[in-house]
């Protein structure tokens, strides 16, 4: 499994300091959203998905799935076609608009991920509601935390 | 660390108390980027949504880069010898007219210490104790409410603390969105079994993770408090034995609770009896218990008397003076606790000392080498009280970041006042909806464009050091001070060139500050916790844990009577509103309204209304509303909420408006005003 944002929404507080760090690290457009509701809030983002369909629907090649890494974007190569940002099933990839259009998807902070560092919204995130996580571990998590309700 | 020619610089962030330290990035004395101080023991690398846009601050379009003097056409920027050798001849023009009273300082919790303590050593040098700052907007009453109680007003155990908590009980205070660092220790306490309760009108992201929400009714928190109280002494809950060997006056207080049982508090507070008695349960059985406070405490009318009754609910319970446990005013900037402190209060001196004190008087006067009674013996004007003599018995006004006509109730009255000021002198960041209103203004330096000292809302005092200079000609509030003193003849006084020199003087009056050197604080990755009173003392974490600092070591038990608001909602203002802050804004918005992330955030004023009271009144989602209440309209966008209590409105109180809108009345002893609870009708437009 490649590694992915993992959210705990229980521990989310709506407080935005993922996306307002998102939204600087990646030049005024945040790739993370933030869903509020009346009574809890959902951070979504790339699920970096194995057989990713926004880079299977690319006409022309501008995303590729790099084993371990995700699906890295290819700037020159990109039509601004919007094909993406419809194949995506969880809608956290947009084209963003403006003189040279941009995609907004999160890359878990790539450039940061090269120096070795953790993506923004996870080192600011107050309440560790959002982890970096890959593998066995997320199913463990994801099946302890409904099993935690009833038992305490 | 990292690429050539680039510095990391640790700085303590320029909003909330939680003392954030923010790494910035620096190359040829910009700031190129920012990143997490994750080894850092305050906040471990956090950051909520406004440290991320810090940045924004620094090198703004909107920043004043230069003095400006108003001229009837218009602002007109002067070098800063003209600016201060004019701001030094009106000033002590109007001294010599009108006497000292006339002048008036509002000093600022978003200033460093030493800035806090030059401006009220100015104002008091001057012969006037017409010195304040917005603390007493905001936590005015914890310092009234708590000095005769536990012998200081200020938290008793640091935020991290409350991660040893077993029992969190927040009463008007929504820590999630307003200081979410810190809310990492509740969850923390909460993921360790905590049990957590919420006492606030809203189902608030801090109320989310409640094990019971009590929302009370505006205003009705002392009800609700005694009937906790009530059922605590009913039925034998009290920690017997720390009443007894730590307290005294536990009878009157006892008495004062005798008839306020839950049945009683239900039909004041709209919070069920059953609801009641069970928080008053878990709080006295689940120990140690922390009792979170803000200003949905101390904004009211009597809002000291909230504060005592909160005190009487701790000690009652044991649960001050000891790890996990406590009694937690969150200060809501980075150094209000510090300009407290530092005496930038008009009754108060450095170190609490009251003005009244000779003595206190007498020490300051010999620490600053003028001649006896120069400082005058009686309180001067508050905030609110300069804000109305504004252009009466007040002539000039120097407001040193502060912004009054968004900030102070009546706020349309406010602006009137300032524009009669014969000079009104701003010292700010930003040409501020205040500052527009002065003769003179000079371009301050932000936070990380100056060196200081700066005390978060537990007591921890930390260096913040200066990692970029200011834009064009913006210098610090420091050097701005000292230079008006000396051209006012008061340079003999005036003689620290350094906010070093000035912290070495602070060592000197108070005596809580005593041990904390600018030697030690460079060095203290977490800071120092006062009080510190010598070189060797390691600091004070937790208050009181061996005895209180009341004349006989003994905490006080005040009784406290319950009174309602002193205006309810009626047949023509049938709704109650209330104000506080949300997550993407910071106090009058000067800087957070200039932020453009924050501003995506939370773009306008708007109103939080019950899905059903806007049915009724004929709206929905979006629309537009007046909001009107016996002072004054405004309009606002409407948001359609279950989390507010039906008849409660919510606004918050960072956009101009807001504060048309509040009661103008205040606590007799804190002269806080009444932010909180209000009677309004919503028009759809």
């Amino acid at each position: 499994m490649e590694p992915f944002l993992f959210v705990d929404f229980s521990r989310c507080i709506a407080c935005q300091a993922c996306w307002a760090a998102c939204r600087r690290e990646h030049g005024g457009v945040s790739r993370l959203h933030l869903l509020c509701f009346q009574e809890a809030a959902v951070p979504l983002a790339c699920r970096q998905c194995r057989k990713a369909p926004c880079a299977g629907f690319c006409p022309e090649g501008a995303l590729v799935q790099e084993e371990g890494r995700g699906v890295k974007f290819l700037e020159e190569r990109c039509t601004h076609c919007g094909l993406c940002a419809a194949a995506c099933p969880f809608g956290v990839l947009e084209i963003v608009p403006g003189p040279v259009p941009d995609l907004s998807r999160c890359d878990l902070c790539r450039r940061r991920w090269e120096e070795g560092l953790m993506p923004v919204c996870v080192l600011t995130c107050p309440t560790r509601a959002l982890s970096l996580d890959a593998g066995g571990a997320v199913g463990r998590r994801r099946r302890a935390q409904p099993a935690a309700f009833p038992v305490s | 660390m990292g690429k050539e020619g680039r510095s990391r610089v640790r700085t303590v962030c320029p909003y909330c108390a939680v003392g954030c330290h923010v790494d910035l990035l620096v190359e040829e004395g910009r700031a190129v980027g920012l990143d997490y101080a994750t080894d850092s023991p305050v906040n471990g690398g956090n950051l909520c949504a406004k440290g991320n846009a810090v940045l924004d601050l620094l090198d703004h379009p909107d920043r004043l880069r230069t003095p400006l003097r108003r001229t009837a056409s218009g602002w007109e920027a002067v070098g800063w010898d003209e600016a201060l050798d004019w701001a030094a001849e009106r000033i002590g023009t109007i001294r010599d007219r009108h006497g000292p009273d006339a002048l008036g300082f509002l000093s600022s919790a978003k200033c460093t210490n030493e800035e806090n303590y030059l401006l009220q050593k100015l104002a008091r040098l001057l012969g006037s104790n017409n010195v304040d700052h917005c603390a007493r907007l905001c936590h005015a009453s914890t310092l009234t409410g708590l000095a005769p109680v536990l012998g200081m007003g200020a938290a008793t155990n640091p935020l991290h603390d409350l991660a040893q908590a077993r029992c969190l009980f927040l009463v008007g205070s929504n820590p999630a969105e307003n200081h979410p660092v810190a809310f990492q220790w509740v969850r923390e306490a909460k993921d360790k079994g905590a049990v957590v309760i919420v006492a606030d009108p809203r189902k608030t992201p801090t109320a989310w993770i409640a094990d019971l929400h009590l929302p009370v009714r505006p205003g009705t928190d002392i009800a609700l408090l005694h009937a906790m109280l009530h059922v605590i002494l009913r039925e034998g809950l009290e920690d017997k034995a720390f009443i007894r060997s730590r307290t005294t006056g536990f009878e009157r207080t006892v008495r004062a609770v005798r008839d306020t049982a839950p049945e009683w508090a239900q039909s004041v507070t709209g919070v069920p009896a059953g609801d009641i008695l069970r928080a008053a349960r878990l709080f006295a059985r689940t120990r140690p218990g922390a009792l979170i406070y803000c200003m949905g405490i101390t904004q009211h009318h009597n809002g000291t008397q909230a504060v005592r009754a909160c005190a009487n609910l701790a000690l009652a319970t044991g649960n001050v003076g000891r790890p996990g446990s406590g009694l937690i005013p969150v200060r809501g900037q980075d150094n209000v606790q510090g300009a407290c402190d530092m005496g930038a209060l008009s009754a108060l001196l450095p170190g609490y000392r009251p003005v009244a004190d000779p003595q206190a008087r007498a020490a300051m006067e010999a620490l600053w080498g003028c001649p006896p009674g120069t400082i005058p013996d009686r309180p001067g004007l508050t905030v609110t009280e300069m804000e109305a003599e504004a252009g009466r018995t007040l002539r000039a006004l120097v407001a040193m970041g502060e912004n009054p006509a968004v900030t102070s109730p009546a706020g349309g009255r406010v602006a009137e006042g300032l524009e009669r000021l014969d000079f009104f002198l701003a010292i700010d960041l930003f040409l501020t909806e205040s500052a527009r209103s002065a003769h003179l203004v000079l371009p301050a330096a932000a936070w990380a464009e100056k060196s200081g000292s700066k005390t978060s809302a537990d007591r921890r005092v930390q260096w913040s050091p200066r990692a970029v200079l200011p834009p064009g000609d913006a210098r610090p509030d420091a050097w701005i001070i000292t230079r008006l003193a000396r051209r006012l003849g008061l340079g003999a006084h005036f003689p620290c060139e350094s906010p070093e020199d000035v912290l070495r003087e602070i060592n000197r009056a108070v005596p809580a500050y005593g041990g904390i050197t600018p030697e030690r604080i460079r060095e203290a990755p977490g800071g120092i916790h006062w009080p510190c009173p010598r070189q060797d003392h390691p600091g004070t974490p937790v208050l009181f844990e061996k005895t209180f600092a009341t004349a006989d070591g003994r905490a006080r038990f005040f009784p406290v009577s319950f009174d309602p608001p002193p205006e309810s909602p009626d047949a023509d203002y049938p709704l109650c509103l209330t104000t506080g802050r949300v997550t993407a804004h910071y106090n009058s918005g000067s800087m957070t309204r200039r932020t453009p992330a924050l501003l995506e955030l939370s773009p306008e004023l708007f109103v939080e209304v019950h899905p059903e009271d806007a049915a009724r009144l004929g709206f929905s989602e979006g629309s537009r509303v007046r909001v009107v209440t016996r002072r004054g309209a405004v309009e606002a966008s409407a948001y359609l909420s279950s989390a507010v209590a039906r008849g409660v409105v919510f606004a918050p109180f960072h956009f101009p408006g807001t504060n048309r809108l509040t009661l103008d009345v205040v606590d007799p002893e804190a002269r806080i005003p009444a932010f909180k609870a209000a009677a309004c009708r919503l028009e759809p437009l």
